[in-house]
């Protein structure tokens, strides 16, 4: 374990991470009082100064936003360096399945990039109504968020300090190796039927954003990322690599494959986003970008896979 | 127009320390009037102006600016609003002293959505108005007291507001300069330009485009 | 938002009140140079031990009795020869020769001549080396360490040796290592392997110690297996326990470097915080203008975070640039010795040029982004201060 934590991109990760939370513990607290004390339409000095304290909140969360971003990408290459000292780890796949904490950070990491992003579309609309609108909606919202940053702070210390170097860990191969030709995931879709029904739930979505259909739209765009992120390791990736037994989601994001992946990844979490503020805020119904940010997504997946079968004529 | 109906001001240091700065003041101010608030200091005037220039909050009452409820503006709208309707002319005239003329004018304007072009225009127009074009690469610190309020004034003028709000404007200006600083407020007014103009000032008295002087004593009208 | 006329107007704030950031600035400039500095050189020394390690022997063996290395017997080469997948198997002689005027030590390392791979080596350091001469008789090839070493004791051409036999062996300097290798070779000492083994008291027979070369790294498991079960007072040492070794030193050194350099920067954020939290009446009266003219409390606050964010990004690029003069133009003086340790010989290193991108993300996470961090609270309390008050 003190091999691991005297990694210097380690110990920056969680001495960045750690001084982040310092500044949202102080505004977690602002908000609080905020939530206890605010009262809507009171026109006394102190309601003033709580409405003053909610742009401490606006800015330390627009600034998190960019350092969560920052801290995503320095942490995937914390991982790799990792790889060069836990045995058996070819890159930052086999370190995150060290231990179980791995994969929950990470996805704890992209839902709280996403809920900051949802945040910020709220607090938008907030300011742009006459009367503090949804004053005390972002707060909730912060707290909520500042709750996932929480978990994810304690998470990631847990995920560090119990990474092995002793023990050897198995390279993506067989962590994402498919028996039988089935995916590991719900129903044990083969690589057919998984391919089916990205096309088709994208088809749905179009068809929900044209009718605006939000619910059916949230619902379908939860249910896409799953199917999504399946579809692009189990199938698309095999396609990028021209190698049918190399399954990983990391191996696309570096410079061998021309950084391919941000594309893929990028384009899907803004579409998600897009879907997911089109349903759940009334205000700011963005179904024309979500159907163009989807497009694109479907697109650059489906381009390597079309590609390789024109040049060559068969599966792989 | 602008309305202002029942406005009270306190100013509490602690639950036993209250001064009320203004005390149910009601003003109907049309557009195009130029309107003198004489009062000794203290006497509620630049308290006043503040609520109106939506930089302080009342504790009660309402403000209406062309139908809106300016009080209860967020600082959204309440940055919006001055910034598109009101300049302000104070007594200190609060400028940048190491910049210079035109790059004092051209703050109101660098967060607008304006092209470069459009705002160099703009404040052409604006030095043009309160004529000090001749200075205008020239450091505000380098500048005598009149020259300084011209470029206040411009400054003021430069997103074409429709009101202006005066406080003190001539505290700092000796007889000829403040002879001058009338001729541009009978100007504005001409331009059709709400003027309230909050001072102590005698000159203000005998000044021909003022349409009405109301006196403030205590934070109430007299 | 930020076009050239924000852009114009936020340098010039800058400019005119300098003086406001001067001192942070400086103090800035200095942290990032330490880090910068250290992470150069510490980057530099694992990559040039690296590029040595590469051609080292995958497999180092030597004889071990309670807990005492002891010289290793020659006829233990040919058992190794039998196992499958071993392509190559020396013996070498090395040693530490303790030299008592200066308290210090020097490595000789014995060489066979014979063997083309070793020639070559040594031929990539120095330009040429004829072998028919430097056999002629009793040479070395010394590294500048121990150049300096016999200059300061006026040895200007030859050395006696006193080997344990109480003989003395006067050896000739044939040449000196290049200063790009020291880093490994400062305090080596090259000569014929018989040679050394004379110096070094080494009787026939016997060896210091005996590298394996193992091609194929699928099959040093079983390689290291079979060596285990061969000799029980052996011990073998791996290349990856080399590097893994090399690795946890330098992340050890730096571990503590990096836990000293936490606390001052964290002093650093507390000084910036309370520096910041002093309202003076010029930002007191820049604000209440912006304000007053229309700028959102949020456009100020950002105005802010943006005019501190490029005087931390300018101390950054200052200090990046200093750290890299300092490391790779004057080779680091007293901040090397640290790292490579100057007990023994001094080391009269050149650090081989190289930026690496993760060093640059590294020094700008770890300083730029604590750094926002402690202004933006400050900046806010300023920010939301009444302009009313100011203007009168």
């Amino acid at each position: 374990m003190s091999d691991i934590l005297l990694s210097p991109q380690v110990g920056i990760n969680l001495f960045v991470e750690s001084i982040l939370f310092m500044l949202l513990f102080v505004t977690f607290f602002h908000a609080i009082v905020i939530l206890k004390n605010y009262r809507h339409g009171v026109t006394t000095e102190y309601q003033y100064q709580l409405q003053n304290r909610s742009y401490l909140l606006i800015t330390v969360i627009s600034f998190a936003l960019v350092v969560k971003i920052l801290l995503l990408i320095f942490f995937t290459y914390t991982l790799d360096e990792l790889s060069n000292i836990v045995p058996g780890a070819m890159c930052a796949a086999g370190v995150i399945k060290t231990n179980i904490y791995g994969n929950f950070v990470l996805i704890l990491k992209l839902i709280i990039i996403m809920l900051i992003f949802l945040w910020l579309n709220l607090n938008k609309e907030d300011q742009l109504s006459k009367n503090h609108l949804f004053f005390k909606q972002k707060f909730y919202f912060f707290i909520l968020i500042f709750v996932f940053i929480a978990i994810e702070f304690v998470l990631e210390i847990l995920f560090f300090t119990n990474i092995s170097t002793q023990s050897p860990v198995l390279c993506c191969s067989s962590i994402y190796k498919a028996a039988q030709n089935t995916t590991p995931m719900i129903l044990h879709l083969s690589a057919t039927q998984l391919i089916t029904l990205f096309y088709l739930v994208y088809l749905m979505i179009l068809t929900f954003c044209y009718l605006k259909k939000r619910v059916l739209l949230f619902i379908s765009s939860l249910v896409y990322l799953y199917i999504s992120y399946y579809a692009i390791v189990y199938f698309f990736g095999t396609y990028i690599y021209e190698l049918p037994t190399h399954k990983c989601p990391f191996c696309m994001l570096q410079s061998d494959y021309h950084y391919i992946g941000y594309l893929i990844f990028g384009s899907l979490f803004i579409a998600t986003y897009y879907a997911l503020c089109s349903a759940v805020y009334n205000f700011s119904a963005k179904f024309d970008k979500t159907v163009f940010y989807y497009t694109v997504f479907v697109i650059v997946t489906s381009f390597h896979f079309i590609s390789y079968i024109l040049k060559n004529g068969v599966l792989l | 127009m602008i309305s202002i109906k029942h406005l009270y001001k306190k100013f509490s240091k602690n639950s036993d320390d209250n001064f009320h700065a203004i005390q149910d003041i009601n003003i109907n101010i049309d557009d195009g009037e130029c309107v003198v608030l004489k009062g000794i200091s203290g006497s509620g005037k630049s308290t006043l102006l503040s609520i109106i220039g939506a930089i302080m909050k009342p504790t009660s009452g309402a403000v209406e600016v062309k139908g809106e409820n300016i009080v209860s503006f967020s600082d959204f709208h309440a940055s919006e609003y001055r910034n598109k309707y009101l300049g302000f002319i104070t007594q200190s005239f609060h400028l940048f002293d190491e910049l210079s003329v035109e790059e004092n004018i051209s703050v109101p304007l660098i967060i607008t959505k304006l092209s470069n072009k459009e705002m160099d225009n703009k404040i052409q127009h604006a030095m043009d108005i309160a004529n000090i074009s001749h200075k205008a690469k020239q450091k505000v610190k380098t500048l005598s007291g009149g020259e300084k309020q011209r470029c206040v004034i411009a400054r003021a003028l430069v997103n074409d507001p429709q009101i202006l709000l005066c406080d003190e404007p001539t505290a700092n200006l000796d007889y000829d300069n403040s002879i001058k600083f009338m001729e541009i407020i009978c100007r504005l007014k001409k331009m059709n330009k709400t003027l309230i103009i909050a001072t102590h000032d005698p000159l203000f008295d005998k000044l021909k485009c003022v349409d009405k002087i109301l006196h403030i004593k205590e934070g109430s009208l007299e | 938002m930020p076009n050239s006329k924000y852009i114009n107007f936020l340098f010039l704030l800058l400019i005119t009140y300098r003086k406001k950031h001067i001192g942070i600035f400086i103090i800035s400039v200095i942290l990032i140079a330490l880090l910068s500095s250290v992470l150069f050189i510490s980057s530099a020394i694992r990559k040039d031990i690296y590029t040595t390690l590469e051609d080292q022997a995958d497999f180092t063996l030597q004889r071990y009795k309670a807990g005492k290395v002891l010289n290793t017997p020659e006829s233990w080469i040919d058992e190794f020869l039998q196992i499958d997948g071993v392509s190559k198997v020396t013996g070498r002689i090395y040693g530490m020769h303790f030299y008592e005027p200066s308290q210090t030590y020097f490595m000789i390392v014995g060489v066979d001549f014979f063997d083309n791979g070793v020639v070559k080596t040594l031929q990539t350091l120095l330009n040429k080396i004829d072998v028919e001469k430097f056999l002629s008789r009793d040479n070395m090839i010394i590294g500048s360490g121990v150049k300096k070493l016999f200059d300061d004791y006026q040895y200007k051409d030859n050395y006696n040796f006193r080997p344990p036999d109480r003989s003395i062996k006067k050896v000739y300097i044939y040449d000196i290592l290049p200063k790009e290798s020291n880093i490994v070779s400062s305090d080596m000492v090259i000569m014929d392997i018989d040679l050394a083994r004379e110096i070094l008291g080494v009787k026939e027979g016997y060896v210091t110690d005996i590298v394996l070369k193992v091609p194929n790294p699928k099959e040093r498991e079983m390689v290291r297996e079979k060596l285990t079960i061969s000799h029980f007072d052996m011990r073998i040492i791996e290349k990856k326990d080399i590097e893994k070794y090399y690795k946890n030193l330098f992340n050890y050194k730096g571990g503590v470097f990096l836990i000293l350099y936490t606390i001052s920067l964290i002093t650093f954020l507390l000084i910036l915080y309370q520096r910041y939290s002093m309202i003076s009446y010029i930002d007191s009266k820049e604000i209440a203008i912006l304000r007053c003219v229309g700028w959102k409390i949020n456009s100020v606050i950002w105005l802010k975070i943006i005019e501190n964010f490029i005087v931390a990004f300018s101390a950054y690029l200052t200090g990046v640039i200093m750290a890299y003069i300092y490391v790779f133009v004057f080779d680091a003086p007293l901040l090397k010795d640290i790292f490579l340790g100057y007990d023994n010989l001094s080391q009269d290193v050149s650090f081989s040029q190289q930026i690496d991108p993760q060093t640059l993300a590294i020094v700008f996470i770890v300083f730029i982004i604590p750094f926002i961090t402690a202004i933006i609270i400050p900046v806010w309390q300023k920010c939301i201060t009444e302009p009313s008050e100011v203007m009168r």
